[in-house]
């Protein structure tokens, strides 16, 4: 298979996401600093009624770097964003990518991915600065290996919301308007992941159910491996359980597709 | 009342408009209920945390919840949809149709498009917000409410000026979103009580960026004594960023080429 298009392909879609610089600057430092900001605040108040130093094996440093870095992989799995799929459908601008000589949804996965890569470059600049402005050496204290196998997570989760919001985006060969699904996958996965409180301040009975969801392997498993202790064995372990939820959230978005392709008319609304 | 006139016209339009995507409405109305869900969920679990947070208590900062869910459906009914378009039309070059209009073109591009399939949820909202005010175990009293509530709708206004402002952007930067991204990112400063911030950053959110004053000040008003002065706050501010978005709007047509980007 000639895969150099493949290749193409990445490489315009990233020349294409630093269009606009003064944006992307902007954006990144506005967002990094608002993140850490209620972070520190809500979570001092927090502390500090409590009075403790620690809380459900996060310190104060360990809570501001989990939202800075949260949000930030929240980004790389959303890749290109929401709509994009479904936007073809409704517009009609499905039928080019169905005449050219390549498989659509690879074509697809690889534009994701390029999104994705991105934002794995800014999260790179994100624990710098964290470096720098904080200092904190024990919070950002993993090995190579371990850094290796968070970079190597971060495709796979990736790959896992595409899969699951591909599915959810296909479903516009029937619906007239699925953004809202869209938004309900990622509320669902900010909160259910713990992007928006770490999993580990739920009551356990809300963990042990959530375990058996894909959710916490998108935001929590990552930031695990980051920031927790790590053992190669028990991360190899919840890899392969992101691997079997991407092989069939891939597998339904790939029946979606072929069910759903014979509904497209090309018209566009 | 030409332009209440012309906002009935406008209603017309986004109902037809929005009852043609029926899927779409039950989508969106599954959608802002699990978001309501979520934020009364996440202050439920700090709360197994700590006994109170900001000086409140889990009833009264379930007040607060209430009362910014509240602005998020006011504003996603009536002014979120057009702040979606607005760069988009000043970086396509589209707004020449708009500014021939013999109407302000701001009021116009502001609220010609009503999101009815938010509407709603606003009845949602509202009824959720009627519901933790009737269940608060302390007596609150009835004008103390309405002023709350008109408080809330102001704390609407100011947070469509501010999203406006980081929309407006795109007059200079040309690119499709403005900061949007940023103000959304921000915007989240507004579901956190105003006491939790200290120093410089709460004068931050509350004169320069007033977040804080949007769903906290309304909630503190109810909730406190002696709190008059935060209603005089929220309306020297409101009117402050009204005049500023008046001057940005002058100064970014005086920018626009028509030119799409």
């Amino acid at each position: 298979m000639n895969t150099r298009w493949l290749k193409s392909i990445f490489t315009l879609e990233l020349r294409q996401i630093i269009t606009y610089r003064a944006d992307f600057w902007i954006n990144f430092l506005g967002n990094i600093s608002i993140n850490f900001v209620l972070a520190y605040f809500l979570w001092k108040s927090i502390y500090t009624a409590k009075a403790v130093e620690s809380m459900n094996g996060f310190s104060m440093n360990d809570i501001i770097l989990y939202y800075i870095v949260a949000p930030q992989l929240f980004k790389i799995q959303q890749g290109s964003g929401i709509g994009n799929i479904s936007r073809e459908i409704y517009e009609g601008g499905l039928t080019k990518y169905i005449l050219y000589p390549i498989d659509y949804y690879l074509y697809k996965i690889v534009v994701y991915l390029a999104h994705s890569t991105f934002y794995i470059l800014q999260l790179f600049m994100v624990l710098f600065l964290y470096w720098v402005v904080l200092g904190q050496d024990h919070v950002l204290n993993f090995t190579p290996l371990q850094f290796l196998c968070f970079i190597f997570s971060l495709y796979f989760i990736a790959l896992l919301y595409f899969a699951m919001s591909s599915t959810c985006e296909l479903i516009a060969f029937w619906a007239d308007n699925i953004w809202s699904l869209g938004v309900i996958l990622r509320f669902s996965v900010s909160f259910l992941g713990g992007a928006l409180i770490p999993l580990s301040f739920f009551p356990t009975w809300a963990q042990t159910l959530l375990y058996k969801t894909p959710f916490p392997y998108l935001i929590t498993f990552p930031m695990n491996t980051l920031m927790k202790e790590f053992h190669f064995s028990e991360y190899l372990s919840n890899l392969g359980i992101i691997i079997l939820w991407c092989i069939a959230f891939l597998l339904l978005s790939k029946l979606v597709w072929i069910k759903g392709k014979y509904k497209y008319t090309g018209v566009g609304i | 009342m030409r332009y209440f006139k012309l906002y009935l016209y406008f209603l017309r339009f986004s109902f037809s408009k929005a009852l043609e995507f029926r899927v779409d409405f039950y989508f969106r109305v599954i959608m802002d209920c699990i978001f309501y869900l979520v934020q009364f969920l996440f202050f439920n679990i700090i709360y197994l945390h700590t006994p109170i947070l900001a000086g409140w208590t889990i009833e009264e900062m379930r007040i607060f919840v209430a009362g910014y869910i509240f602005i998020d459906a006011l504003h996603m009914t009536i002014f979120a949809n057009n702040c979606w378009w607005l760069p988009i039309y000043i970086n396509r070059g589209d707004l020449d149709y708009y500014l021939t209009k013999p109407v302000s073109s701001l009021f116009f591009l502001s609220l010609r498009e009503f999101a009815a399939n938010s509407f709603l949820n606003l009845i949602i909202a509202t009824g959720l917000l009627g519901y933790i005010l009737s269940s608060y175990p302390h007596e609150l009293s009835t004008i103390k409410i309405i002023i709350f509530i008109a408080l809330l709708v102001l704390g609407t206004l100011l947070y469509f000026f501010i999203n406006l402002i980081f929309l407006l952007a795109v007059f200079w930067t040309q690119s499709p979103r403005g900061f949007g991204d940023v103000f959304f990112s921000i915007s989240h400063t507004m579901e956190r009580p105003d006491k939790i911030f200290t120093g410089f950053i709460r004068i931050l959110f509350t004169y320069i960026l007033p977040f804080s004053l949007m769903a906290s000040y309304p909630a503190r008003f109810l909730l406190e004594e002696n709190s008059s002065s935060l209603i005089l706050t929220m309306l020297v501010v409101t009117l402050v960023f009204f005049i500023i978005i008046q001057y940005i709007w002058a100064r970014g047509l005086r920018n626009y080429s028509s030119a799409s980007s």
